[in-house]
């Protein structure tokens, strides 16, 4: 079998009553690649990511990890795999630190090397100071911070993770996707789920759009970036919109739509380079606007991922 | 910081001995250790000094003196209790308290997770059972200043009952969804429903070998000298009897082999089962 990090050879996950989660999903994640994994809910991300972790059996195909099949072998596939699946729960008569020490005794590392680790994951997760409290009265971003520093406490060669800002506050978002952009800096190899496209688009390098259990596209953030022919512009002005100058807007080369919001408000669906937007900018201030801001509306992932679910409906 | 490999697992062994580590850490840090050991405690203060308060003498028989204060009834009762609170939710609460999220997806196998948590069941049912009995065994070496075989022999035949006992909650734990429903069926299944099969079937004259409560009755039988024999009061009706009356009693043999049938059959169903089970929703 291959070396890749992740490889999934037409997994398929079929429920009871016919219900088909993941169909026949193909993909190789290669190594040092942060990829995000986006769907709808329900989209079958969360059930691929329990059939990789061995939480959920395979009904067919394969999930190598490391090149070793999870069904046939999870001891050994998950040796080097650091894993945060749903919000889980700890134990709450633990201390982060007790949790990372039996986790750590369950990989075999030296407790020299969980003290030492223990202590970098944690202040990685800004977790330090709670480092010997019982976990039992934390808040749940607090214990999403604390899955993730045991998911890499082993420094493993694969994380996965699911939906980890899931729930979070906002607040709990920022710190969690730092933590995230860390691992991106420290050429870790991950798979992360999310139905977030900002979230994605900011972190991942490589993004897999799924729909019905199905693989809809799997490519660099920036080549599907480039695949989108338009985007979502929007307008503030200082002044009220006027009818005869919507029209000549209208006109504008790469002006396919345009949608007044309100009387100081519009958007812009806009196709064309940055040297047209920038044109296109020159033209709302030559119609006598005063404009209080213009700025790209939504991120690029958006509206191909959009297109590709309605696509597949 | 670079990234790794990956290291060396530990074996499937060591594994076990890591969770049933941490497993007694748990048991050793929660509420239900302190309330069985209070029960425990209490009912043993109430039955040594019972005697003394009722102002009657104490026996003089090391075996007789442990049985007047380990009420059968009694030592049923914590054997189930342990039981239930250390066995009834071991495996179903990973699941419904979400750990398993934190721990299946480590590289440990699941009869390890299994193994290692029945481990430290079986510790913390020893403990309970022990104290029970030791307790006992010394307060009646100080009282007779003798301490009887038989009495050990009940000694070994109760732990090997916690054991069992415990392996049921494990099989029921690893059915189950919820921890409620297995602590309470855990509870039930050995107090209520089994010996109300071991009477059914004696009501008709058939002794209710495979019933583990049955066997049970062998931690306080031994203890009896000479050892009680199955016996029949027949149907009589000129003294009001319409019908025959049956008299069970399980040798330590057939209840040491029925227990240990429990240990391996319910712990192998429960191993399969566990495995099997998916971690959904």
């Amino acid at each position: 079998m291959t070396q890749e990090p992740i490889v999934l050879q037409n997994l398929t996950k079929d429920y009871g009553k016919g219900f088909r989660a993941v169909d026949d999903l193909s993909l190789t994640v290669m190594p040092g690649s942060f990829v995000g994994f986006l769907g709808p809910n329900g989209a079958g991300k969360t059930t691929t990511i329990k059939m990789l972790t061995n939480l959920l059996t395979v009904t067919s195909g394969h999930a190598y990890l490391n090149g070793i099949d999870v069904s046939s072998n999870p001891k050994g596939a998950l040796g080097g795999v650091g894993a945060v699946v749903e919000t889980p729960e700890f134990y709450p008569f633990l201390t982060p630190n007790e949790t990372l020490e039996y986790l750590g005794a369950i990989r075999g590392m030296p407790k020299a090397d969980v003290r030492k680790r223990s202590k970098e994951v944690l202040e990685l997760v800004k977790m330090t100071e709670w480092s010997n409290v019982r976990i039992g009265k934390f808040s749940k971003g607090m214990k999403q911070r604390i899955a993730l520093a045991q998911a890499l406490l082993h420094e493993p060669t694969i994380v996965l993770l699911d939906e980890p800002t899931s729930g979070l506050d906002p607040r709990g978002m920022v710190e969690v996707r730092e933590v995230l952009k860390e691992l991106k800096k420290l050429h870790y190899t991950v798979f992360m789920s999310s139905h977030l496209l900002n979230e994605v688009q900011e972190v991942c390098s490589e993004a897999a759009l799924i729909d019905h259990g199905k693989l809809m596209a799997y490519d660099s953030v920036s080549n599907l970036s480039t695949k989108i022919d338009s985007k979502k512009l929007e307008v503030r002005i200082a002044d009220q919109v006027r009818g005869d100058a919507m029209d000549k807007l209208r006109e504008f080369q790469g002006v396919r739509l345009l949608n007044i919001v309100n009387e100081q408000q519009f958007f812009i669906d806009f196709s064309g380079d940055e040297q047209a937007q920038a044109d296109l900018l020159l033209k709302i201030q030559g119609l006598g606007y005063r404009v209080v801001s213009f700025k790209e509306s939504g991120v690029a992932l958006e509206n191909l991922y959009m297109s590709l679910i309605k696509s597949s409906r | 910081m670079a990234v790794t490999s990956t290291r060396n697992l530990p074996s499937d062994v060591e594994q076990i001995m890591t969770v049933a580590r941490y497993d007694i850490f748990k048991h050793l840090r929660s509420r239900r250790l302190i309330a069985i050991f209070i029960i425990e405690a209490a009912i043993l203060a109430v039955m040594l000094a019972l005697p003394a308060i009722l102002n009657q003498p104490y026996s003089d028989k090391p075996a007789e003196f442990v049985q007047n204060v380990l009420v059968f009834t009694f030592t049923n009762i914590l054997i189930i209790l342990a039981a239930t609170m250390f066995a009834g939710d071991s495996i179903c609460s990973e699941f419904q308290n979400r750990t398993g999220y934190l721990v299946f997806p480590n590289p440990i196998k699941k009869s390890s997770i299994y193994l290692g948590k029945f481990l430290s069941t079986a510790l913390i049912v020893l403990v309970v059972v022990s104290v029970w009995y030791w307790v006992a065994i010394i307060a009646g070496y100080i009282v007779t200043g003798g301490v009887s075989t038989l009495a050990i022999e009940s000694y070994g035949l109760a732990v090997l009952y916690a054991f069992a006992a415990s392996s049921v909650g494990f099989l029921i734990s690893s059915v189950l969804k919820g921890s409620t429903g297995a602590l309470v069926l855990t509870f039930f299944l050995l107090f209520m429903i089994f010996p109300l099969v071991d009477s059914v079937g004696t009501l008709g004259g058939i002794e209710p070998v495979p019933s583990i409560t049955y066997q049970a009755g062998a931690i306080d039988a031994v203890m009896t000298d000479p050892y009680p024999q199955n016996w029949v009061e027949y149907a009589n009706e000129t003294i009001g009897l319409p019908f025959n009356i049956y008299f069970f009693y399980p040798s330590v043999a057939s209840s040491a082999a029925v227990m240990l049938g429990y240990i391996v059959i319910c712990n192998l169903a429960g191993i399969f089962l566990f495995k099997r089970r998916e971690m959904v929703g």
